[in-house]
């Protein structure tokens, strides 16, 4: 098993290799005039347009930005690997403390999100199977195509409408107030960076429903086209499972129904549902992106927007780098979770015969 | 093209309707919301003045967005500016990944390997991040601190962006087609007299390649669509003023689209019909993608056989035996189950496909060759299993020669073969407690409990046979229905 992790992560470097260069490849379409913006001051100031000229010609120089790709490119990663993702001038943050301080929200809204469709897939699949051809397995189909074929930004704006706007059970943004005031505050300490973990560490009731209060709404939204997608995998994969011999053997021993399903046929079934799970990061990504958004919810996706508005390419790269690391993570817990589930795949793969 | 028979299915007909419907709006949309000037048709008209928006009025029948502009012609215009977004990106992204599936399929080795990692890397890619790194790079206006998005160019990078970050599917589709397809023998045949490389590609291997190309290409321009206008929504792209396009109307409409709690849903006609006329879009050309992948789909069309088709074999299997022999009284088919005549050579195939998919049969895909090397599992692990001495009562004498040969057969591991004779056998009334006694004892797969069904009903034992048919059936769920 150790063996395996072993021989997936040796692929990682492989792909965030390919990433940034993909990324510096875009990046060197630009001219360096251009390019040396990231490292010049914002402002002008009072400076004549010929020490202008000469500033940008010694920041080129000073940085390398007319040199051949390849030692730029080794140069950029270098940076990177140090920590040193580039300076957000509008933020008055390097693009890296930026992401560390809001990637916790996103990842706190993926994961109220996914785990409860993952789990409610399953149940989902289970009823289809159990009721196939009648009135629950249709309309569990039908709400599986809308919710997979309705844009969520649309939906977004329709909860928002009814839950924000005209009942205001669920307001939009991250906290109140209050809770931003209370979270700055000396006594309140971050401990995992998701609010409402760290509420319930801190013992503090009202914040923690604050922060549920907040996370709700985003959070159907996302977890709505998620669970629709799930759902018709389960299903399918359920469906197919039970026409296998071994099923008909478990019935024939005389096992309950529900025995026969939950362990012999979900465990099974729920290999597709994995690997889905870990090709969908990155159109989670820019799902999470839009429903941030949508309902001004502070994450990464919401920031790396507001600083591409303002022409802030140092952390539009950061974030897209971020993204795709955050989607090969996911695509890899995915296959760690597979093998841990499917003894098949690390059996085949300490034999050395398994091939993608 | 069974075009008829596509139609058959509720959700592609549905599916179908819709795009049609947006289609014809899109080329008729001259008629339908004549422009001002027929120079720009992508200008909405305004009338009035003022910022605020104005409810459905005779003139407009859909109501008036913020600073007055008319929501049916925006609504009518913009599904050309979404379908024409859609076409292109889909077009753009089959074309570079049927050209990059070809060549990592058709090459092979290393060069398939590499072209597959860098597919990965571009799958990492958030579609979103993406989006914004191009536009960053390549839409704002050149020159220093002039943070202005160009409009024009805008649009020429997002659907760049969303092409290049996206033909992976496409290209591993065609990959994995072109890997099927190219070795099958009409591609050997061809290749033996002499057909040029490039000519074998473009004549050959690539007309037989495309399964799932539609489906996944009409799903994909409802998606992109979605995806663009959400986009534009959330002011990913902007405009520097007003067209005919959804996304720009909601993002004009965002201000009003948010009510006071009694009046929540006031301005609904600001962005109710656009949301409305996204979401059809986005339905309808899913229900097509979803369509057309069921039926073209070869392995699905073989699970879903008309109900037509079904009489017609269960006439075909009443037959043979109704001639000879008197039905038992319990009834040869009954009522509501079908079964399947191993004499129809469509149906037997069917049955062999089924039980390569549910892995149960290796044995009747391997090679001659091959099942002499390796007989499958199931004549190991019976190893008592010696059909040549289970009746050596009757004597080897006794044993006919089809007999045998279907034993030897058995004994190299060529099912396949030997399930043949044993029909045969079946069929012609020879040796039916021999065959009944070997079937029983193969692996239970459809196609041998079929056979090993009409054995028992040839012999009387209706309860047996049809006992042999339900655990057929029950392999395969969908054929019951």
């Amino acid at each position: 098993m150790i063996q395996y992790i072993l021989r997936r992560l040796l692929v990682l470097p492989i792909i965030m290799f390919l990433v940034t260069a993909i990324l510096f490849l875009l990046i060197l379409q630009l001219p360096p005039e251009e390019r040396v913006e990231a490292y010049l001051p914002s402002t002008r100031s009072n400076m004549s347009e010929e020490d202008y000229e000469k500033l940008v010609q010694l920041t080129i120089e000073r940085y390398g930005l007319d040199r051949p790709p390849v030692v730029q490119y080794t140069s950029w990663v270098r940076e990177l690997l140090r920590g040193d993702w580039g300076y957000s001038p509008s933020w008055r943050q390097p693009v890296l403390e930026g992401l560390q301080q809001r990637a916790p929200a996103t990842i706190e809204l993926l994961l109220f999100a996914m785990i409860p469709s993952f789990f409610l897939a399953i149940a989902g699949g289970r009823l289809a199977v159990r009721r196939q051809g009648r009135l629950p397995d249709t309309l569990l189909r039908l709400s599986t195509f809308v919710g997979w074929s309705f844009p969520p930004f649309i939906l977004a704006l329709i909860l928002m409408n009814v839950f924000y706007a005209w009942l205001d059970w669920f307001p939009p943004e991250r906290m109140s107030g209050w809770a931003r005031v209370l979270v700055r505050s000396e006594e309140f300490h971050a401990y995992t960076g998701l609010l409402t973990v760290d509420a319930l560490l801190n013992l503090n009731l009202p914040l923690f429903g604050d922060a549920l209060r907040h996370l709700v709404l985003p959070g159907v939204t996302l977890a709505f086209a998620v669970w629709a997608l799930l759902t018709r995998i389960m299903r399918s994969s359920l469906l197919e499972v039970m026409s296998m011999e071994y099923i008909t053997t478990a019935r024939a021993k005389g096992l309950d129904e529900r025995f026969v399903i939950s362990r012999h046929a979900v465990r099974n079934a729920v290999l597709p549902l994995i690997s889905t799970g870990g090709v969908m990061g990155a159109a989670m990504i820019t799902m999470v992106t839009v429903v941030e958004m949508v309902f001004n919810y502070n994450g990464i996706g919401r920031w790396a927007v507001k600083s591409f508005q303002s022409k802030e390419i140092p952390v539009t790269v950061g974030f897209a780098l971020f993204a795709c690391m955050l989607t090969v993570l996911s695509s890899l817990v995915a296959d760690i979770l597979y093998a841990l589930v499917d003894p098949r795949v690390r059996l085949f793969a300490e034999n050395g015969s398994v091939s993608e | 093209m069974k075009l008829l028979a596509i139609l058959h299915r509720p959700s592609l007909l549905i599916g179908s309707l819709i795009v049609l419907l947006f289609i014809g709006v899109a080329v008729f949309a001259p008629l339908i919301a004549p422009p001002e000037n027929p120079q720009e048709p992508q200008r909405i008209p305004r009338e009035g003045r003022g910022f605020d928006p104005a409810p459905p009025s005779p003139g407009h029948p859909l109501g008036q967005m913020p600073e007055k502009y008319d929501v049916f012609y925006g609504l009518v215009w913009g599904t050309r500016t979404a379908l024409m977004m859609g076409l292109a990106v889909a077009l753009g992204r089959a074309l570079v990944g049927t050209l990059i599936g070809t060549i990592s399929g058709y090459a092979g080795g290393w060069v398939d390997a590499v072209l597959m990692r860098i597919a990965d890397a571009f799958m990492a890619f958030p579609i979103i991040a993406a989006a914004v790194v191009m536009l960053a790079l390549f839409a704002f206006e050149r020159g220093r601190w002039s943070g202005m998005l160009q409009s024009t160019r805008q649009e020429q990078v997002i659907l760049l962006a969303f092409v290049l970050f996206g033909w992976v599917p496409y290209a591993r589709l065609m990959r994995g087609n072109i890997l099927v397809e190219r070795e099958k023998t009409y591609m050997k045949a061809a290749r033996s007299v002499g057909v040029p490389g490039w000519r074998l590609i473009t004549r050959h291997l690539l007309p037989n390649s495309t399964y799932g190309l539609f489906a996944l290409a009409s799903s994909d321009i409802g998606a992109v669509v979605v995806l663009i206008t959400a986009f534009t929504f959330i002011g990913v792209t902007t405009a520097a003023e007003m067209q005919a396009d959804w996304g720009l109307m909601l993002s004009a409409a965002r201000d009003w689209i948010i009510g006071p709690p009694s009046r929540a849903f006031e301005h609904w006609y600001t962005y109710m019909p656009v949301s409305a006329a996204i979401v059809f879009f986005s339905t309808g050309w899913a229900l097509v993608g979803d369509g057309l992948r069921d039926a073209l789909d070869p392995r699905l069309r073989a699970l879903s056989v008309p109900v037509k088709r079904r009489r017609e074999r269960q006439a075909v299997v009443a037959s043979p035996l109704s001639a000879s022999q008197p039905i038992p009284a319990a009834g040869r088919t009954p009522p509501g189950r079908s079964s399947i005549p191993l004499d129809d050579p469509e149906a037997y195939a069917w049955l062999e496909h089924l039980a390569a998919r549910q892995g149960a049969s290796e044995a009747l895909f391997l090679s001659p060759a091959e099942r002499r090397e390796h007989p499958p599992e199931w004549v190991h692990a019976t190893g008592s299993y010696r059909p040549h001495e289970a009746t050596s009562a009757a004597g080897p004498g006794d044993e006919g020669l089809a007999l045998a040969e279907a034993r030897r057969l058995v004994r190299e591991g060529d099912l396949e073969a030997a399930l043949e004779i044993y029909g045969e056998m079946v069929r012609s009334r020879q040796h039916l407690a021999d065959a009944v006694q070997d079937l029983s004892r193969a692996p239970q797969i459809p196609a041998v409990l079929q056979v090993l069904g009409d054995a028992h009903m040839r012999l009387g034992n209706v309860q047996k046979a049809l006992d042999a048919y339900a655990r057929a059936e029950n392999q395969f769920p969908q054929y019951r229905r």
